[in-house]
């Protein structure tokens, strides 16, 4: 039988609303937590000072960030043995679908949905001690698996990281790194929050739970998966409340 | 603290797990019962595995209620959910566990193999979720999970009659969850791969080298790791997931 992973995390986009909860959530399964955020100061050292987590800035757009990060947490903490990315562009590229986007946006957003995971994901193996297990964990919409009204670069990005979480399962499991994403329905704040309100409307009476989901539901299964996946990897975990 | 089964995350859950005598029913049973829950088993034929599992379930200071009989006759699952609900005043976690295989190709696979099969791996799940839905209906909670199988998600060499079941076994589960969740029930499909028992265990050398040989993780996974990982889904400790199928393969 396999074991579960030990030692220390790292989640990036920790001041989002998914983020902060997994902090919390691995900070209160006595997990240390170094963890990533861009803009939101302010949330960064709250979610400090109520968890005794340890946070670093970066910017996931820039190519050097997420090894920086990976470096940053290893010398806080010890190897860095669980890597959960929730961090995300959808939230502030509310003006995809109205205004239309760049080129220059478009890069934006795949190098920090998708780029900057690969990345995090290849330091994080890289400063693993011999023999010792890692989890990785990725978050996306249900754009990744859906056909959903999005804007096609977002449902691109998303789609890009189940790819991602299935070529680096295949290639890291030999190594004893296990990948795995959490794909997540409409949940009560964060991203959700630009949907616009009829769309959400549908998403909510197609569910089968009718509600939205919290952050907590979804920090709970990213916690179980960071402390007692065993076995699982190159899955997809659906926490969509039935849609 | 990292939660694990001595954190009893079933305590006091009503369970009730098909084809419990061996292999992952057997591991199911044992793990919900190190959970804390109370547990409900059935099986079919072999009474001397069933024993066993009763066995190891006393080791662990539980009482099991066990049944003997086909999930695919619907006398048998009325009569099970009865003695449940008298015993325990209800059940709150269903696994469609019991299931059907023959190893045998297209070209020999009799109209009755068929039929067997479907009946095993999807008229009883459907007999058995039907008589549980009411009480969990009323109590406005509930969990069910149907086991299927990696054979219906991936183009593998499985037999072509238990494929179709699992599959069929998964638009049972999308279509029941989307059901059930106005009343609080969640209903989800687990896809193990192959274990170290069971098929796995049955599989000529060369097969199984091949099989692992293709996963991520290069081993068999265990019907522990699987039966743990059930142990958490129904367990309450997150309510979103449902209508969900998960696949436990090791990265096949």
């Amino acid at each position: 039988m396999g074991a579960a992973v030990s030692g220390s995390a790292l989640v990036l986009g920790g001041t989002g609303y998914v983020g902060g909860a997994v902090v919390q959530a691995l900070a209160a399964r006595e997990v240390e937590v170094v963890f990533g955020y861009h803009r939101n100061q302010e949330r960064a050292a709250a979610l400090c000072r109520e968890t005794g987590a340890r946070s670093e800035r970066g910017d996931l757009s820039t190519p050097d960030c997420p090894a920086q990060l990976v470096a940053a947490a290893r010398d806080a903490c010890g190897p860095v043995s669980r890597l959960i990315h929730a961090a995300t562009e959808i939230g502030t590229a509310g003006a995809w679908a109205d205004e239309g986007a760049s080129s220059a946006d478009f890069d934006r957003l795949m190098a920090i949905e998708v780029r900057s995971a690969w990345l995090a994901a290849e330091a994080l193996v890289a400063q693993l001690e011999p023999g010792q297990v890692g989890e990785i964990i990725l978050t996306a919409s249900v754009a990744a698996v859906h056909s959903i009204a999005v804007p096609a670069p977002v449902a691109a990005a998303q789609a890009a990281r189940l790819g991602l979480v299935r070529g680096l399962a295949k290639a890291l499991g030999p190594r004893g790194v296990r990948v795995n994403l959490v794909v997540l329905g409409v949940l009560e704040d964060g991203i959700a929050k630009q949907l616009a309100a009829p769309l959400k409307r549908d998403f909510l009476h197609f569910s089968a739970l009718r509600r939205p989901g919290t952050a907590q539901e979804a920090a709970d299964i990213i916690a179980w998966l960071a402390t007692e996946n065993r076995y699982m990897t190159g899955a997809t975990m659906q926490a969509t409340g039935g849609l | 603290m990292v939660t694990n089964d001595s954190d009893k995350r079933l305590a006091d859950m009503r369970c009730l797990i098909t084809g419990g005598s061996r292999g992952l029913g057997r591991a199911l049973v044992l793990a919900f019962t190190r959970a804390g829950a109370k547990v409900a088993y059935t099986f079919h034929r072999r009474a001397d595995e069933a024993e066993e599992t009763r066995a190891q379930a006393a080791a662990l200071g539980a009482e099991p209620l066990v049944f003997q009989g086909s999930v695919a006759d619907a006398a048998h699952v009325a009569e099970v959910v009865r003695a449940v609900r008298e015993a325990w005043g209800g059940i709150d976690v269903l696994v469609n566990n019991a299931a059907h295989n023959q190893i045998v190709p297209i070209g020999l696979l009799e109209e009755d193999d068929w039929d067997y099969t479907m009946a095993v791996n999807v008229k009883g799940p459907y007999l058995f979720a039907r008589a549980c839905l009411k009480p969990m209906i009323k109590a406005r909670r509930g969990h069910i999970v149907n086991i299927g199988s990696f054979g219906a998600e991936r183009a593998f060499e499985a037999p072509a009659h238990y494929a179709a079941s699992k599959g069929a076994l998964l638009g049972f589960t999308r279509a029941l969850a989307a059901e059930m969740g106005r009343y609080g029930v969640q209903v989800n499909y687990v896809a193990p791969g192959l274990l170290d028992t069971g098929m796995g265990d049955r599989l000529p050398a060369h097969r199984r080298d091949e099989y692992v040989g293709q996963t991520a993780l290069g081993r068999l996974g265990s019907a522990d790791e699987v039966a743990e990982t059930i142990a958490w889904l129904v367990s309450g400790q997150h309510r979103f997931i449902t209508g969900a199928p998960l696949v436990i393969d090791g990265g096949l």
